[in-house]
């Protein structure tokens, strides 16, 4: 078994369902053949440096994988009939490219930043979610003093109380995203 | 008059994290003139190893459209 690494670029009409369509195709064709994925990144739609087709823009894939060496010009002459990918790629890699590239996907110089910027914002959030449970233990104490008829009470607050704090969970799930749209940008 | 040393340092051999690979577009096209052509060791300073990887990015990197195999031509 080998590794290997295919970058195809796909009709640029085919988005969404239908992309996921042929990414899966490609898949399915890999591991018939006594193949694993390892990794599948979606590069996104690009200009192409040249027309192919008559087409000026293409979504680019890249799959790593692992299978048998006789497989591959099979990979080829297949890869070569489907009318939707327009060219296509395929390399041996080593596995601390693949290691590396799963770990950092910017490029090196850019690497440390981003990784110092996440860091902090993780720590940040962390503090904030602390600091809420310490709020609510304090005031579930206070509210055990208080007499039993309230207890009805104490428990609909609670439950606000957690419905507030899904909504903090999510809040800083959208700004985690938004980080790591940064980070591929 | 004493002999000068000029010869430059390989940049890919000063800093060792930085990698030649045939999807950072971006990297390559530095090593490009105004046609597209890629230039040469004399001029970029790149050592042997280093400069045949680089061609080999390059004519990748054509192959898969995300370098112009010629900026001349009308696209």
């Amino acid at each position: 078994m080998k590794l290997y690494e295919i970058l195809f670029v796909v009709h640029p009409n085919y988005e969404e369902s239908r992309l996921t369509k042929i990414i899966d195709n490609v898949k399915e064709k890999i591991t018939n053949n006594n193949g694993n994925i390892i990794n599948v990144d979606d590069m996104g739609k690009k200009k192409l440096a040249y027309k192919i087709d008559n087409h000026r823009y293409g979504t680019y894939i890249l799959i790593h994988f692992e299978s048998e060496p006789q497989f591959i010009s099979e990979f080829k002459k297949w890869l070569q009939i489907q009318t939707q990918i327009l060219t296509k790629i395929i390399v041996s890699v080593d596995k601390e490219d693949i290691e590396i590239k799963n770990k950092e996907k910017v490029r090196p110089a850019k690497v440390e930043e981003t990784k110092e910027n996440v860091d902090t914002d993780t720590e940040n959030n962390i503090d904030d979610e602390d600091e809420v449970k310490v709020e609510e233990a304090v005031e579930e104490e206070v509210e055990e003093k208080a007499e039993d008829e309230v207890e009805e009470k104490i428990e609909e607050e609670v439950k606000e109380d957690s419905t507030e704090q899904e909504d903090a969970e999510e809040d800083e799930d959208v700004e985690n995203k938004e980080e790591s749209t940064d980070e591929e940008n | 008059m004493a002999f000068i040393n000029k010869r430059k340092v390989c940049k890919f051999c000063a800093d060792k994290k930085a990698k030649i690979d045939y999807k950072e577009y971006h990297d390559l096209k530095k090593f490009l003139n105004s046609q597209g052509k890629i230039i040469p060791r004399r001029v970029t300073g790149l050592c042997t190893k280093h400069q045949r990887q680089l061609v080999k990015a390059v004519k990748r990197a054509r192959n898969i459209a995300l370098l112009p195999y010629s900026y001349n031509l009308e696209n």
